[in-house]
């Protein structure tokens, strides 16, 4: 399930994809207003169709298809909720994409988010090449970043440095995702 | 994506976000708490809170061509967007939908629990939200100064480096910077 600003952002991206869609067919067929329109607007609804999949299951896991129309596979499986799994609620956590892989770090933020964590930046780390999954954390919020670990099954958990700092100042706690969380 | 996306300017997002929409969601979730907690303490009310957010990006995303970093910097030019979008609230009594019509957006539904979210997100972002409103309000190189001192955490020489700067210009900014900012938090409360 997604919060407002989650729905947000998967609407905006969505918009920003068929207008850049858009531009460049406006370009190849100038002149053909009308059809056009009429393509642009299937295409729309195709999109939001698609966007909209993952909202209407009830099933609480966060699927593949959370991005909307990201050409990224899904790549990581959420643990399933068992009992005994630490809530997340209340929890401000950024999560960077220490690989190449397009999306590995959104589908980390998904399973987070579905554990309640509140989500702030998701991006790429300046290292792409990171083998294992790290959690980081800032001064004092060591117990929470344990807790995040035990969601994701990741034993590498340590205080942040400045890196952290900058890119995420507002996350008390900080997930890099390395190559190990590759999915199944 | 960006190998660097993470490190990229407000600017250089605004510039790569026409033809790259993972760009112009890098600029959106940099500031869209913030942008959020400012309507709600206009506006004292979710809803409208939310309203005004999308709206405000979806103006934002609809016209990022018409940016000019030469004019100021990418947040001076969002809290433009936003201020407006307050004045017609104003004036109508009814948020603007216009961009959200035009880029195929539709209004997104919201339950209590959300409503609440949002309002307990807002609260929580408060204060620094406020900073960061009067923040952008600063000339820019005042601006990047003080961001990268007290937001950033980083020396001055690490500033200094990156601004190509000398440190003492650098500390000059920042010093300058946070008493205009002093000044204007001190005016409004009083």
């Amino acid at each position: 399930m997604s919060d407002f600003y989650g729905q947000l952002e998967r609407q905006l991206v969505d918009a920003g994809r068929r207008r850049a869609t858009h531009g460049r067919w406006r370009l190849a067929l100038a002149g053909r207003g009308r059809p056009l329109l009429a393509v642009a607007m299937a295409l729309l609804a195709l999109v939001m169709a698609v966007a909209a999949a993952p909202h209407l299951r009830s099933d609480p896991s966060p699927g593949p298809a959370g991005s909307g129309a990201s050409p990224a596979p899904p790549v990581t499986s959420p643990p399933p909720p068992a009992a005994g799994t630490p809530s997340l609620r209340g929890m401000r956590v950024a999560v960077l994409n220490g690989t190449t892989r397009s999306g590995a770090a959104r589908a980390v933020a998904e399973v987070l988010e579905a554990r309640g964590a509140t989500i702030g930046s998701i991006g790429n780390a300046a290292d792409q090449a990171r083998a294992q999954t790290a959690v980081v954390y800032r001064p004092g919020a060591e117990a929470q970043a344990r807790r995040v670990a035990a969601v994701l099954g990741v034993r590498d958990v340590r205080p942040r440095t400045r890196v952290e700092v900058v890119v995420a100042p507002e996350a008390a706690v900080v997930v890099h995702v390395g190559s190990d969380r590759r999915g199944p | 994506m960006d190998p660097a996306g993470g490190e990229r300017s407000d600017e250089e997002l605004l510039a790569a976000a026409r033809d790259e929409p993972e760009a112009f969601a890098m600029f959106y979730r940099r500031h869209v708490r913030a942008l959020s907690a400012y309507f709600w303490r206009r506006s004292r009310h979710a809803e409208t809170t939310a309203d005004l957010t999308a709206e405000t990006f979806a103006a934002a995303l609809d016209g990022c061509a018409r940016f000019d970093p030469a004019r100021g910097p990418a947040i001076g030019w969002l809290y433009g967007i936003a201020h407006r979008q307050l004045g017609t609230l104003a004036r109508r009594g009814a948020v603007e939908q216009r961009a959200r019509r035009r880029l195929g957006m539709a209004r997104l539904a919201l339950d209590d629990i959300e409503l609440e979210r949002i309002e307990a997100d807002a609260v929580r972002e408060g204060p620094q939200s406020r900073v960061l409103e009067e923040l952008a309000g600063l000339p820019a190189e005042q601006r990047a100064a003080v961001e990268a001192r007290v937001l950033h955490e980083l020396d001055y020489a690490q500033i200094a480096l990156a601004a190509g700067a000398s440190e003492v210009v650098v500390r000059k900014r920042v010093s300058r910077g946070l008493a205009a900012l002093r000044g204007r938090l001190g005016r409004e409360q009083g």
